[in-house]
């Protein structure tokens, strides 16, 4: 072996010890002395520029990506049976200013009976599908880190009360897939309490709280998304050319959801939350409430979903039927790890 | 572990969302890094990351594990994503071309590497000099930089031998050097 060849190993195996093994770069150097003078740059160059590129995803992009990834993944699964009757109307590639100006028209024209009705509809529901996807765009259209770890807390504490309700249902799709949001919910949550609380404006778009519900291209032609509008919210573009659009659901099985969940009521939904969420927003603002009141509160509150939450998981595992056992300790799994991280995170951020 | 991982892909390949979800938090972030280092643009890794793992979920039934660790599938995604963005800005970055001759015991003198890690290095100096870089190099420091694989696994995604990547991966950090230290000393 030439000495080129002979030095390419040694920096191999000392690249391994240093970047994988943290090994000093001089305990590297000790065991090679007759090389130590070429090695030392090189290591030092390694490890420098591994460190450099040691970085994080944004948050806010990374909540995105979970949840877009998440919704592709919840459509994946129920491919077959939304492939018979889905109807065609898919807000995935709409414009964004569209999505937000037609679906505030609409809502306008025809009030929110249904989103309310919607609000308390169980995972067997027709209705629920206008249930996720208002909360979508409720997320959507909440801006500040805070705001969204509150809203996560309240979603988490929702999803629970779901899972219960499914434990004697013999619906283990519906279980496992309320199970893995509530799992989304808590990692958001402590997500956004971990991040600094300052107002992060991401008019994302309601295409973002959308499932990924287009194809997926192969891995050889896979585009990067192009560009779109913001959204206009203080003057809206006119519609009068396009379409009604609305928030397509991932998880609606259509065949029971298409009677009752049309593009308008989905869209209303999304409309009424954009709404409430302003008016909610405004009230904050009046109040004066503080960010270090709603933190000290969202603590108090998410501790005490965590008690209560967990103690009924843990009934619930108890008296739910065999079959149903493995997704519900899973649910009482996840509330118990992801809750104390919530919790922590909240604490960290008051330290 | 690599059991593990096997069991994990295999409930994944069923359309396990928990399988598949897990798989994705384990190996979300060191393809965004690899793709950053990639490409130069976090924006733009951003979005192509995304599209990694969607494309992933896709084709998750095709997989096949010939004996690599799963992320090595996910790496060769993203080199095709990679690959696929720059055929669609239809230029290439300004790189070398590949493999050229590297003079492997020269330059050293009169620099000092302690000062390249004083200097506090950041990520846009990294990718900076990565652009001095060819394709190949720069397809070894970011998979050695940003995820755990050792060489044989690098040398599996790449198609290349073992001794290819280690003569690739030490001219890499060479060049690397190279252009770090004209960077900040410049």
């Amino acid at each position: 072996m030439n000495d080129s060849r002979k030095f390419e190993n040694v920096l191999d195996v000392c690249l391994d010890r240093v970047l994988l093994k943290n090994d000093s770069v001089e305990q590297c150097l000790k065991n090679y002395p007759e090389y130590a003078g070429r090695l030392k740059p090189l290591l030092e160059t390694a490890l420098a520029a591994r460190n450099a590129s040691a970085i994080q995803p944004n948050p806010e992009f990374r909540t995105k990506a979970r949840y877009q990834f998440q919704a592709a993944l919840s459509q994946a699964v129920l491919a077959p049976a939304q492939k018979q009757s889905r109807p065609s109307f898919n807000l995935g590639w709409q414009p964004r200013w569209v999505v937000a100006t037609a679906s505030l028209l609409i809502f306008s024209m025809l009030g929110g009976t249904t989103v309310v009705a919607a609000r308390a509809s169980m995972p067997d529901s027709p209705l629920y599908a206008v249930k996720q996807a208002t909360e979508r765009v409720q997320m959507v259209f909440t801006f500040s880190n805070l705001g969204k770890a509150e809203l996560n807390a309240t979603l988490a504490d929702k999803r629970v009360e779901e899972i219960v309700y499914l434990s004697d249902k013999d619906e283990p799709e519906k279980l496992a897939q309320t199970t893995e949001s509530l799992n989304i919910h808590l990692n958001e949550l402590s997500e956004h309490a971990s991040s600094p609380g300052a107002a992060v404006v991401s008019l994302t778009g309601i295409r973002e709280a959308a499932p990924a519900a287009s194809p997926v291209t192969p891995p050889a032609v896979a585009p990067a998304p192009s560009p779109e509008p913001e959204i206009q919210l203080a003057k809206p573009a006119p519609v009068t050319a396009e379409p009604p659009v609305a928030v397509q659901a991932p998880e609606a099985k259509s065949e029971a959801a298409g009677k009752a969940t049309t593009n308008e009521t989905l869209s209303l939904a999304a409309a009424a939350n954009v709404s409430e969420r302003q008016q909610n927003d405004e009230q904050q603002k009046k109040r004066g409430s503080s960010d270090e009141d709603r933190r000290s509160k969202l603590k108090a509150t998410v501790e005490n979903q965590a008690d209560n939450n967990i103690a009924r998981l843990k009934a619930t595992v108890e008296n739910a039927p065999e079959s149903a056992k493995p997704a519900l300790q899973r649910a009482l799994n996840i509330s118990k790890d992801e809750y104390k991280k919530a919790i922590e995170s909240l604490k960290k951020r008051d330290d | 572990m690599r059991q593990e991982e096997e069991a994990l892909v295999r409930r994944a390949m069923q359309r396990d969302q928990e399988a598949f979800g897990r798989i994705y938090e384990a190996n979300f972030d060191r393809i965004y890094r690899y793709i950053v280092l990639k490409i130069g643009n976090e924006a733009e890794a951003e979005d192509m990351t995304q599209q990694v793992f969607l494309n992933a979920l896709k084709s998750i039934s095709s997989y096949k594990s010939q004996g690599a660790p799963f992320s090595a599938w996910l790496y060769r995604i993203a080199h095709n994503q990679v690959v696929d963005h720059y055929r669609k800005k239809s230029k290439r970055p300004d790189t070398l071309p590949d493999d050229p001759p590297v003079e492997l015991a020269s330059t050293d003198e009169g620099i000092d590497p302690q000062k390249i890690a004083e200097h506090g290095m950041t990520m846009e100096q990294v990718m900076m000099a990565a652009r001095e870089l060819t394709d190949a190099q720069r397809e070894v420091i970011s998979l050695r930089f940003t995820s755990d694989l050792s060489v044989a696994e690098v040398a599996n995604i790449m198609g290349r031998s073992q001794g290819a990547v280690k003569a690739l991966q030490h001219s890499a950090i060479l060049a690397l050097r190279k252009a770090l230290v004209v960077e900040t000393y410049e």
